[in-house]
């Protein structure tokens, strides 16, 4: 086996750094966007995967945005008597710190006591934070990914102007929860609900309302039945509920987005060509600069197979430096929320995104590979640059 | 020289036609020629008479479309594309017109790649490279790139790349066609040191009288036969 001048390969690579940089950074650019678009799709799917079968999830029928009276809590208390337990969530918007889109996130009020008995199991949470919360009107608990974000800590103030509700809450991180699932994210802050309707009542706002029911079922199997008991009992009523597993109300929300799947993949379809283009261009005008030095290598005696590899093996590590720091940023991002959408990168990702990076240098750099190995010793060298 | 005896490069009425668009260039015509071992050949001759394509096909870059090239017993015509290819790695030096050096890659490491072909190991490699460069008179600019020497100098490095791996054949085309007369003096003195003192066989392309001088013997050619032989200081 003849050995592969491959330092002639990274001195063609010192030589044009600047079109080597570009070309990598076309290829990273592509595998980049493919990779966080992918991680998207996963974790809408993974999100829906590890949503818990015994939860049902009841809101108004006329938009997930409408919301539904207070009122009905006794009444859907008592339908789930004895087969789940039952919260409320409540969003609550507001500004915090100023409009800027790094400061919102998730923001609900809700009961510290029942939110614990239907939500408790996903979360890891200290007992006396568990407690603590119970006990201060004004306590929050956060997320550990939001507490990172905007560097908070157990006894700091947050501060958040309502917009939805009236008034101004003022709120102290007595926890910070870590999530076992990735169906519920690290970056939402929870307050007491009596205090935000209070809030909002001396204001002059909207109040005793919520956005939806939540209620944690003893056996899944009781999901269809307390499901249509619920929204048959409201049928007639001005509030009419549509109840639905955590699962379907996720994808519910997920499809807000349209047919991201499809899009997302047209859209990275459409990136990873026009990179495959960029580079095939830029592999044979490297092949067709290099010919009188081909002919020379092959008057030295390397053979065909030789210039082969060497013209291949230049387009695929040029495609994998580019593909594989690209996928070093994508894996980094795992566990972080993209539009509300937590990020999910498993194994697969960064092999796929290894793997078209690899295709791309393979079929970039075939046609310069086959120029360079089937070209006449006596036609290159007649050619100079 | 007696070249019958100990020929090491024969041709035996080789034709070499070039088909250009349906047109056919009948470059060499029944063309008999045997090069000696240890002798220097110059080629002379217009432009377009086949003094190139000579160098070509005794190198083994091109194959003759009748007639036989012979080195020592081998056969060139016989011998596959990679078998010509290892052949030439073992047996030719090339020197070109226009050096054609690697530009990205220093003197030293110009010198080394055909080294690459051989079983030598890296560090055996570098010293053959820096070996073949103090021979050309060059060990003081080993790691300088091709376009931070001067022609004579980028041509003596073609000639150590050539060098590099001991052929017994040197086959120059025009060696000091491009180069100012001092440095082409330079480049002849070292061709004609390595022919005497280390015995290559050289067969070099001219088109100057006083390079020619230089070789044992001179051949001229006119529209791919030969005309003309001379001897040595013709």
């Amino acid at each position: 086996m003849p050995r592969i001048p491959w330092r002639l390969m990274f001195a063609h690579f010192r030589r044009n750094k600047l079109r080597a940089l570009l070309t990598l950074g076309s290829v990273f650019m592509a595998v980049l966007i493919f990779g966080f678009l992918r991680t998207f799709i996963v974790g809408m799917e993974t999100s829906l995967a590890e949503c818990n079968a015994n939860r049902i999830i009841s809101a108004s029928k006329l938009s997930l945005f409408a919301h539904l009276p207070k009122s009905l809590e006794p009444e859907i208390a008592e339908m789930a008597a004895g087969k789940a337990s039952i919260t409320t969530f409540t969003w609550y918007g507001g500004i915090y710190i100023d409009a800027d889109p790094s400061h919102y996130w998730g923001r609900f009020g809700t009961d510290p006591v029942s939110f614990r008995k239907v939500y408790g199991p996903d979360l890891i949470l200290d007992d006396a934070a568990w407690q603590r919360w119970a006990e201060l009107r004004q306590g929050c608990i956060i997320g550990a990914d939001l507490a990172r974000d905007e560097s908070l800590k157990i006894g700091d103030r947050v501060h958040i102007t309502g917009n939805i509700f009236s008034g101004e809450i003022d709120l102290e991180v007595v926890g910070i929860y870590r999530s076992k699932v990735r169906s519920f994210d690290q970056k939402t802050l929870f307050f007491n609900w009596d205090y935000m309707n209070e809030t909002s009542k001396q204001a002059g706002g909207r109040t005793n309302c919520v956005s939806t029911y939540c209620l944690l079922l003893n056996d899944a199997q009781e999901s269809a039945a307390l499901s249509q008991k619920i929204d048959t009992a409201f049928e007639n009523s001005p509030h009419r509920t549509m109840t639905q597993t955590e699962r379907a109300f996720q994808a519910q929300f997920n499809s807000m987005w349209g047919n991201l799947p499809l899009f997302f993949g047209i859209l990275g379809g459409v990136v990873l060509l026009a990179c495959l283009m960029v580079t095939s261009n830029t592999m044979m005008l490297n092949a067709r600069e290099r010919i009188q030095e081909t002919g020379v290598l092959k008057t030295l005696g390397f053979t065909k197979g030789t210039l082969l590899v060497l013209t291949l093996t230049e387009s695929l590590l040029l495609c994998l430096i580019g593909g594989g720091l690209a996928m070093l940023i994508v894996n980094a991002a795992d566990g972080a929320i993209l539009m509300f959408v937590i990020a999910s990168v498993p194994a697969s990702t960064i092999w796929l995104g290894l793997g078209i990076a690899a295709a791309l240098g393979l079929i970039s750099g075939l046609f310069p590979a086959l120029l360079v190995s089937r070209l006449e010793i006596v036609d290159a060298l007649r050619r100079r640059a | 020289m007696e070249m019958a005896e100990n020929a090491l490069l024969r041709f035996h009425g080789v034709d070499k036609i070039y088909r250009r668009g349906g047109e056919e260039l009948h470059v060499l015509a029944g063309l008999d020629l045997t090069v000696g071992e240890g002798e220097f050949l110059a080629l002379m001759g217009p432009s377009g008479c086949g003094k190139s394509t000579i160098l070509n096909l005794a190198g083994g870059l091109d194959t003759p479309d009748a007639g036989t090239v012979t080195f020592g017993q081998d056969e060139l015509g016989a011998l596959s594309d990679s078998e010509r290819a290892a052949w030439r790695s073992r047996n030719v030096g090339f020197i070109f017109q226009a050096y054609n050096l690697i530009p990205v890659l220093t003197a030293r490491q110009n010198v080394a790649l055909p080294l690459l072909l051989t079983p030598l190991n890296g560090r055996e490699r570098k010293e053959q490279a820096e070996r073949a460069l103090r021979i050309v008179g060059l060990g003081d600019r080993m790691e300088h790139f091709p376009n931070q020497l001067s022609g004579g100098q980028e041509q003596r490095v073609a000639i150590a790349r050539a060098l590099a791996t001991d052929p017994r054949l040197l086959l120059a085309d025009e060696p000091t066609g491009d180069l100012d007369a001092n440095s082409a003096k330079d480049i002849l003195d070292l061709l004609q040191r390595l022919n005497r003192e280390n015995g290559k066989t050289i067969v070099m392309v001219t088109h100057d009288p006083s390079a020619a001088e230089r070789a044992h013997r001179t051949l001229k050619l006119d529209k791919g036969r030969l005309v003309q032989s001379l001897g040595a200081g013709h």
